[in-house]
């Protein structure tokens, strides 16, 4: 029988969660050690990937949450529609 | 103080520290002597130490593969490329486990520090997928304009203590940049004060993922070789699972397995099993249910 979709993704939760938080250090430390000060020196540098003030691109920084907002969006998911599944099915009673 | 179990493992272990000089030998400066054969027969100067083998690189530029014309300028990169993930294949990761400097470096040193001493990581976290998260990061790097390859770099931190202990202590006069950070993360915290001394092979390695997906594929291929349990002779006692530095076999589970994905090839367990029921055989044979992911804290 095929699996629903609440168990596939508890299943894949904690791998999605170990890789998350492997791209997040991975990520991270890259932005952590670029050095310099994030002073954003305003022009095109996100497009560029150059930053005229030298270290890291503030505009650049979200990049290292994503991981972790995608797994956050998985586990927001599978929790939603395991409790959609649980709840009680009410009926009206009409006389 | 230290686990009895160390003492059946001795003369593996003895056999393992011959690898490690093997390795330190062959790869790194200021031996390096497969790199510098190769370098002779091709007749190519280049600086023959570990960078010069590296294989970090070449997966980076999975996402850069205009890059992967470097290798004609330097074509010892190759070795690393074509033999490591074809060995891994057919003969698990068996580089890492027996030849690696840097992870045999930490892994013999954090057999020093007494287990209470240590933090207990197996089965707390999904260390593959950890360890394939960490690679794909690396790659996207590239995407905001960067190369994350060499910031973190085990290998580097080996070749500048080996180098150092060789009589060149100028290769460890970089305290002053974030290098101090990542060798700290490697040599103490996930090194010496993590069981089984192997925590950056596990977790943050590109080149042990790469090489464990291989040993993985040749698994489900059912080609070469790796290290399997016979289930019928198993009598779960999880003494494998206690020597496992590679943390390829859960603990919580009643039935005991192995990883290929996590598996280094060290066969420490092979050599500690009571009922000799773990072998390192052809994948053909009759192999056991493949461990389940251990279950993470929850």
């Amino acid at each position: 029988m095929a699996e629903s979709l609440p168990e596939r993704i508890r299943q894949i939760q904690p791998k999605l969660h170990a890789a998350a938080l492997g791209m997040t250090l991975s990520l991270g430390t890259y932005f952590a050690s670029q050095g310099g000060a994030p002073v954003c020196a305003g022009g095109a540098c996100p497009a560029s990937a150059v930053c005229p003030a030298g270290g890291v691109c503030a505009a650049q920084l979200p990049v290292v949450a994503l991981p972790l907002l995608v797994d956050g969006a998985v586990l927001l998911a599978g929790k939603v529609l395991s409790r959609t599944r649980n709840e009680p099915q009410t009926t009206l009673q009409t006389e | 103080m230290y686990p009895k179990v160390y003492r059946t493992l001795t003369r593996h272990w003895l056999l393992r520290l011959a690898g490690f000089a093997a390795g330190v030998l062959l790869l790194y400066a200021p031996f390096a002597f497969l790199t510098r054969l190769f370098l002779f027969v091709i007749n190519k100067p280049h600086i023959a130490d570990v960078h010069s083998i590296c294989l970090r690189m070449p997966i980076q530029w999975l996402m850069q593969p205009w890059m992967y014309g470097t290798m004609i300028e330097t074509p010892t990169y190759l070795v690393a490329v074509l033999f490591l993930p074809v060995a891994a294949l057919f003969l698990g990761p068996l580089f890492c486990g027996w030849i690696c400097p840097a992870g045999l470096m930490t892994e013999f040193l954090s057999r020093l520090v007494p287990p209470r001493f240590q933090l207990n990581l197996s089965g707390r976290l999904q260390a593959p997928m950890a360890r394939y998260g960490f690679t794909v990061g690396m790659m996207a790097v590239t995407f905001v304009g960067g190369n994350a390859c060499c910031s973190f770099c085990n290998f580097t931190h080996a070749q500048n203590i080996i180098s150092a202990v060789f009589g060149d202590p100028f290769g460890l006069t970089y305290w002053a940049s974030f290098s101090v950070v990542s060798f700290a993360l490697w040599f103490v915290v996930l090194g010496l004060f993590t069981r089984g001394g192997r925590g950056w092979c596990n977790l943050l390695c590109p080149a042990g993922a790469l090489m464990g997906l291989f040993h993985y594929v040749g698994v489900k291929l059912k080609v070469g070789r790796s290290v399997q349990i016979e289930q019928k002779a198993c009598s779960n006692c999880k003494l494998c699972e206690s020597v496992c530095a590679a943390w390829a076999i859960p603990k919580a589970k009643e039935l005991t397995a192995i990883d290929p994905q996590a598996c280094n090839g060290c066969m420490d367990c092979v050599k500690v099993c009571p009922s000799q029921a773990i072998r390192y055989a052809s994948n053909r044979l009759e192999t056991t249910p493949e461990a389940a992911p251990a279950p993470t804290g929850d």
